[in-house]
This record gives structure tokens, sequence and C-alpha cells, in this order.
């Protein structure tokens, strides 16, 4: 697999691999003072066997948009996608649906969105990238708009206090992520398709040389993109006490976004690995984890965690400037 | 063509909202009435849309967007909203704010030009940074100073907001209209390895259009903070989509190398008609409707957007053909 990939993205994830662990070092670091060396290793040990449960959705959401990001392509919905399944999942709760419909109801409803978004692009033959900007206001209305006409009596937020609902997001997370990551890297060792995505991104001229059909390779990677988000949607949706469609996942499409970029996948496509991806999302999970224990202040918080997202994504830019200059010149 | 097709959506937009706030249009003198109204109330309200919708068609026609104006906005009001009310406002908060204003405006251009950033994920990044810098300016506090300025409230009334805006729409769509810029900008957006081999300092006019965009939004600022009073953390979110929804309509295509300013002011007015009407339809909507109609309008604006894209590209595709 790793003959595979380009050594930019084999170098990236030596560099993920080593950050994660001085990320590792600097909590422990933070937790020392105030208390006892067992008593630290104890809370780093809890903030471990949180990991799983609290990035499952972004790491399930970051593999589905690293297969679209391949054919370079991008989706800026997702976080609208996760409210929509939210929205689905609050009606069906509220009407007295068992617990399996509701998950399922969510996961159709956010996996359908992101490979409609794909559809839509290719049917009226305009960028994804608009499409789903479009769908980053739209979808946050579509989930208001369900919610006010499928739940009766909504003000604002639905609380889901029985257990039996959150198994899916807290109990069995981790099962999931296993099961899901450990697909796409099967998916990326023997499939065909995720090296047509890279190739479709790498060069679509050539790709249409070789008599690929571009529109159905993008639409494919939709499908791939939206079944991974619509599982992610499910388990964020699952793990949430209380569903509230207009603030839930704000942003979170940014966070995703720089956690697939930090694990090596080209920004224009063509290049990175799902192994890359997943370490990005636990690195940018520690980096939060670490801000936490570092600023008492939320305020300063979000500024530095977006500053740190815009770092990222801007250093990744500079090291593919020269390539993609190049590639210009051509 | 375009503009003619505009104003007609506009009358009927009118004409609609007219009949579901129940306005009085059996007569002339009614109709004229409520358009008088609604056009007093509506420009000092439809100026920030306005002013940045200016800006936003110099970015997309350079292939760019910028997502982060609603954010700027609030950001360079935030920190206007640090200093007293009172004479020395104009001196010191009102400078302060323009070089803010330029200051993030280079900064998304830095991102864009310097960097590489693709500048949907490079105004999508400054959105969120800036807004935490807003956060952390304002914490959750909201502060009112502004009309303790005296000669302030003036901008956010209907002569100010109008003279603002006839200033910048009137002076910048003349120099638009006659400059060298405004075809090296064209060229860039249309085909920017071409305009490499014509010596357009590409880099350059890239971080001048943020710049530009940045001066914008400390204008709009200036006009939001007159009208409203007051600045909170949260406020002008969402206003991108309106902004970049009015330009699309306008006839500017995202793919770059053609717009028109001309057609984003008509776009702004269609968006905040749009807006207004949406608002006022809210007695209606209540008893017609099982949902807020606020809500609604996220679902217009991005069938919007969707639309106004999808027609600018047959009508390119057309034109080429």
């Amino acid at each position: 697999m790793l003959s595979r990939m380009t050594a930019p993205v084999r170098r990236r994830m030596v560099w993920l691999l080593a950050g994660n662990v001085g990320l590792l070092l600097l909590i422990f670091a933070c937790l020392m003072p105030g208390d006892t060396v067992p008593g630290a290793v104890s809370r780093l040990g809890t903030v471990l066997v949180d990991t799983p449960r609290n990035i499952a959705p972004e790491m399930l959401a970051a593999i589905g948009l690293t297969a679209i990001i391949w054919t370079g392509a991008i989706d800026l919905s997702i976080g609208s996608v996760m409210a929509v399944g939210g929205a689905v999942f609050a009606m069906g709760y509220s009407h007295g649906a068992p617990p399996l419909v509701c998950f399922g109801s969510c996961l159709l409803a956010a996996g359908g969105l992101v490979a409609g978004n794909g559809l839509l692009a290719r049917w009226l033959g305009i960028p994804a990238l608009i499409v789903t900007l479009a769908g980053l206001a739209a979808y946050r209305g579509l989930a208001l708009v369900l919610v006010n006409v499928g739940v009766p009596g909504f003000d604002g937020n639905l609380t889901v206090p029985e257990d039996i609902f959150r198994v899916p997001g807290r109990d069995w997370a981790a099962w999931f992520l296993l099961f899901a990551v450990g697909g796409a890297v099967w998916c990326e060792l023997f499939g065909r398709l995720p090296r047509l995505w890279l190739a479709h991104g790498s060069s679509p001229a050539a790709c249409r040389l070789h008599g690929l059909d571009l529109s159905r390779l993008a639409v494919s990677a939709f499908l791939f993109g939206g079944f991974y988000l619509g599982l992610g949607a499910t388990l964020y949706v699952s793990n949430q006490q209380t569903i509230d469609p207009a603030r839930m996942a704000l942003g979170f499409e940014l966070s995703v976004i720089a956690a697939v970029v930090l694990g090596g996948t080209n920004i224009f496509g063509g290049e990175g690995s799902f192994l890359g991806t997943l370490l990005g999302v636990v690195f940018l999970y520690l980096a939060r984890q670490a801000l936490i224990y570092a600023f008492d202040d939320p305020h300063a918080r979000q500024a530095v965690e977006g500053a740190l997202i815009l770092g990222v994504i801007g250093f990744d830019c500079v090291l593919h400037r020269t390539a993609h200059r190049m590639e210009e010149l051509k | 063509m375009r503009v003619v097709a505009l104003l007609v959506l506009l009358v009927l937009e009118l004409a609609v909202f007219a009949s579901v706030s129940g306005a009085d249009m059996s007569s002339p003198s009614g109709v004229l009435n409520y358009l008088e109204l609604k056009f007093l109330d509506l420009v000092p309200g439809l100026a920030p849309v306005l002013l940045l919708s200016v800006g936003m068609t110099l970015v997309l026609v350079t292939a760019g967007i910028d997502l982060s104006v609603g954010s700027m906005l609030a950001l360079v009001a935030a920190v206007m909203s640090l200093f007293d009310g009172g004479t020395t406002f104009w001196f010191t908060a009102v400078p302060l704010g323009l070089v803010v204003g330029v200051g993030l405006g280079l900064f998304n251009g830095a991102l864009v030009a310097r960097l590489d950033v693709p500048p949907i994920v490079a105004t999508l990044g400054t959105m969120i940074f800036y807004r935490g810098l807003c956060q952390l300016v304002m914490r959750d506090a909201e502060r009112a100073p502004f009309f303790d300025v005296p000669g302030y409230e003036w901008l956010g009334g209907f002569s100010g907001a109008l003279v603002t805006v006839g200033l910048v729409a009137g002076v910048g769509g003349w120099f638009w209209g006659r400059s060298r810029w405004r075809r090296e900008l064209l060229l860039v957006g249309g085909n920017r390895v071409a305009a490499r081999y014509a010596g357009v300092p590409v880099d350059r006019r890239l971080m001048e259009t943020y710049a530009v965009m940045g001066v914008l939004a400390w204008v709009a600022a200036t006009c939001f903070t007159a009208r409203n009073g007051a600045v909170n953390a949260s406020t002008a979110t969402g206003l991108e989509l309106k902004v970049i929804v009015a330009v699309v309509l306008g006839g500017t295509r995202v793919e770059g190398g053609r717009g028109s300013l001309v057609g984003s002011v008509l776009g702004a007015l269609l968006v905040a008609v749009l807006d207004d009407g949406l608002r006022e339809a809210k007695g209606w909507s209540d008893e017609h409707l099982p949902f807020e109609i606020s809500h609604f309008r996220y679902l217009l604006l991005g069938l919007l957007l969707v639309v106004g894209v999808w027609l600018n590209t047959r009508i390119g595709r057309r034109e080429e053909g």
C-alpha cells in the first residue's frame, strides 16, 4: 500500500505520526501541574479511551470527503447535511419510530443529499463547489423547515433522554469506526475505483483520452462519500443528547476539509490516502484537546483553532504551489 | 437583455409581496405610496449588501470568491465599537476600522495570491477565523456607542445610505468602465496563464481586489452600525450568501472573466426585496404555512444561487458556441 502512495503523502504520514506523539506528550505536560504522575497518566488514558467515540463522525465524514476531493471536487455542505440528518432523526423520534428506523432514515437522508449533490452537479453541468455552497445554506433551511413541520411543538431543540437512541454514537462508535476505516483501506488497497478517482483528479484530460466516463466517476465518488457521510451523520446525531438543527455541526465542513488536507490529500485532487486522512483527523482532535488544556477562555480557543486550521491548509498549498504553477503553465 | 429580465423579476417580486402584505394597490397613488415607503425602508437596510456586492463582483471576475465578507463586516464593526461615542470616534475608531478592513482583505488576498489556497477554502477558513476573532473581541456582550457619535446616524438613514451607495457604485462604476485595471482583472479571471504571459501582475491584482473588498467591508460596517446602532458577535451572519446570490443573479460568472456592476446592483435589489418581503409575509405565513417562513429564505437563496449559476453557464456556452 505504501508503495502506491506518492512520496509527499508518505512523508506527510511520518510527520503526522510524530506530531500525534508530540501532541500526546503536550497534553500529558498540560495535565501534570497540580496532579501526581499516576493521576495524569489516568486522565490521559481517559482522553485516549474517549477518542474513538469523539472522532468517529469526523473520521467517517473525512473518509467520504477524501474520496470526493480525490476527483478534484469538494462538498462544502456536509455540516448542513448533518443538520438535515438530525432533523429527520428528530422527526422519527417525535413520532415514536423505533431506534433502527430513526438511525436508518438519518443515514439515508444525509447520504442521499451528498449523493444528490454529485448528481445535480452532473446534470446541471455546474461545479460541485457551487452546488454544495448553495447546499450549505439550503440544507440548513431544509433542516429547520423539516423540524418545524415534522416535530410537534418544536421549540428550538429536542432532547432525546433514552439511552437506546444513543447506542451507535456512544457505545458502538469504536466498532463502526473500525469496520468503516478497515473497509475504506481495503477498498483503497484492492479496489479499482479509488485508483480511478485519483486518476480523475490527477489528469481529467488523460482519463478522457483513456475512455473513462468522468462524470460517472465523479458521481460514484459522491455516492461513496454519501455512504460514509451518512454513517458519520448517524453517529454524530446519536451521540448528542439534544438535537438543535440551527446550530448542529456548524463549521464542521472546515475542520473535516482541514483534516483531509492535513492527511496529505491534495486539495486540487489526484493525490492522497485514507490512512493519511485517519492520521489527520487524530492530529486535529489531539490539537483541540491540547487547546482545551492550554486555554481556559473558550472564545480564544475558537480563534486559535481557526488560525491552526488556516495555517495547516496554507502550509499544504505552499507545498503544492510550485507543482500547481508548473501545471498551470504547461 | 439580462437587465430587462432582472427589472421584470423585480416588479413581479414587488407585486407578489405587496398582495401578500395586504398593501393598497387599487389606485396609482396607492402603488406609488407603497413603493415610496418600501424604498425609504429598504435602501438603508440594503446598503451593506449593495456595497459588498460591488466588491464581490470584482472578486468573482478574477475567478475568486469571498465567503468571509459577513465576518469581516462584523469584526470591523466590533473593533470600532471598542471606542467610546463622541467626536473623537471619527478620528480614532473610523480610521482604525479602515485599517482593520484593509488588513483583513489583504490577509485573504495573501492566502489566495501568495499561498495559492483555493479562494473558497481560504475564505471559508477566514470566515470562521474572523468570526472567532469577533467573539474574542465582543465576548458575549453587545456594544452600542454608535448613536452617541455626532453625525454618524445620518449614514444609516435614507439619504446617507443613498449618498454612500451612490458614491461607491457611481464612482466605482465610472472607474470600472474606463480603467485598464478592469481589463486586467477580466483577463486574470478569464485566463490566468494568458494574463501572466501578457505581463499582468496577477498576484498583485488579486491582492488589490481582496483589499478593495476589505475597504468595502469597512464602508458596509459603517452603514450597518449607523443604522442598527449596536453590534455583537453574531452580527451579519449569513450575509455572504445574500451577496453572492445577488452578484450571480446579476450575471457575473463564478468561473471568472465576466461581470457587471449594474447587474449586481439589480441582483442586490432583488435579494433585498425578497428578504424584506419574506419578513413582511410573516403574518400571512403564520396563517397559511406549517413552518416559519424565515427558514424558507435559506432554501430560496440556495436555489437562486444554483439557478443563477446554471443560467450564466448556459448563456456563456451559447455565446461561445
